[in-house]
């Protein structure tokens, strides 16, 4: 019994400091409006330190930002839930764009240690 | 009552067995998931010192990677050459560091640290295999620009950027 409890706070300790973001490859869905498509993104966050993400599209080899236009650039997403999101982009940017990234917003705090950013990124093939 | 029970036995034997198939349907989804395992400590093992390293009352960051499908992403760990907060620093901050990969979820992974490559302060990993690796940040931040010069008192900090990068 008690090892069940303690397999049980091991497996939610080992899972609970997580960032995911998903489809790995998304595709572009049609929107009402002539020209601009549409993706739809999922983030899971179950980092307690971590409230907000940033959404970013990038280029190949991430050498330059791909505009897009999405409800907020930077989501609250709140710990142990899910948020889906959708970017829409003109047609001209979807071809110059490869990688849509989240990057996991610090904040500061008074303990002196190296924080751990992380960022996830899928690609448009 | 002969008849009768034959009556009921072929009616009973005539009715049909409603039986219905239940699909049970899944999709094995290509995902990635960065865990934060351990996180890091600075030790101050003198005044111009500022290290991870456990032998200097360090903690060294680890960072847990889950992939779903094989050769699906790269990841991608960095150790800090920088604070992102600190005193004023007027003199140079020498920093130095290394990844590397701690644990596997299974031994076909051993060759991750061999096979990676490093771009600065970055290493990056091509995960061919499903699986979890764990992966560590080391970082030494020194002061002074080689005259060890003591740090100033206050608090540091500095970021190790953990990437999951689709292939």
């Amino acid at each position: 019994m008690y090892r069940s409890i303690a397999l049980c706070l091991l497996l939610f300790n080992l899972t609970a400091v997580a960032h995911e973001m998903t489809p790995t490859y998304p595709t572009w869905d049609r929107t009402a409006h002539d020209g601009i498509k549409k993706v739809t993104m999922n983030l899971w966050n179950s980092r307690k330190d971590v409230q907000y993400y940033e959404i970013g599209v990038f280029t190949k080899d991430f050498e330059e930002s791909v505009p897009f236009v999405t409800l907020y650039s930077i989501l609250k997403v709140e710990y142990l839930s899910h948020v889906e999101f959708d970017v829409y982009m003109t047609e001209e940017s979807i071809k110059r764009a490869v990688y849509i990234c989240s990057l996991s917003k610090l904040r500061s705090n008074d303990d002196s240690k190296p924080l751990l950013a992380t960022q996830i990124c899928s690609k448009f093939k | 009552m002969k008849k009768l029970l034959i009556t009921l036995s072929l009616i009973l034997g005539a009715t049909p067995i409603l039986a219905e198939n239940i699909d049970v349907t899944g999709t094995v989804q290509s995902r990635c998931t960065v865990n934060v395992d351990t996180p890091g400590i600075y030790g101050n093992p003198n005044a111009y010192t500022l290290t991870t390293l456990p032998a200097s009352a360090g903690q060294e960051p680890i960072v847990r990677f889950d992939v779903t499908l094989a050769n699906a992403y790269f990841a991608q760990v960095s150790y800090p050459t920088s604070f992102t907060v600190s005193p004023s620093l007027p003199d140079t901050v020498s920093w130095t560091g290394v990844v590397t990969v701690v644990q596997t979820s299974t031994s076909d992974m051993s060759g991750y640290q061999a096979a990676s490559t490093t771009s600065g302060s970055m290493r990056q990993y091509a995960l061919s295999i499903a699986g979890t690796t764990w992966i560590q940040s080391t970082s030494i931040a020194t002061y002074g620009g080689g005259q060890n010069k003591a740090f100033p008192g206050g608090e540091y900090k500095a970021v190790v950027l953990a990437q999951c990068i689709a292939q």
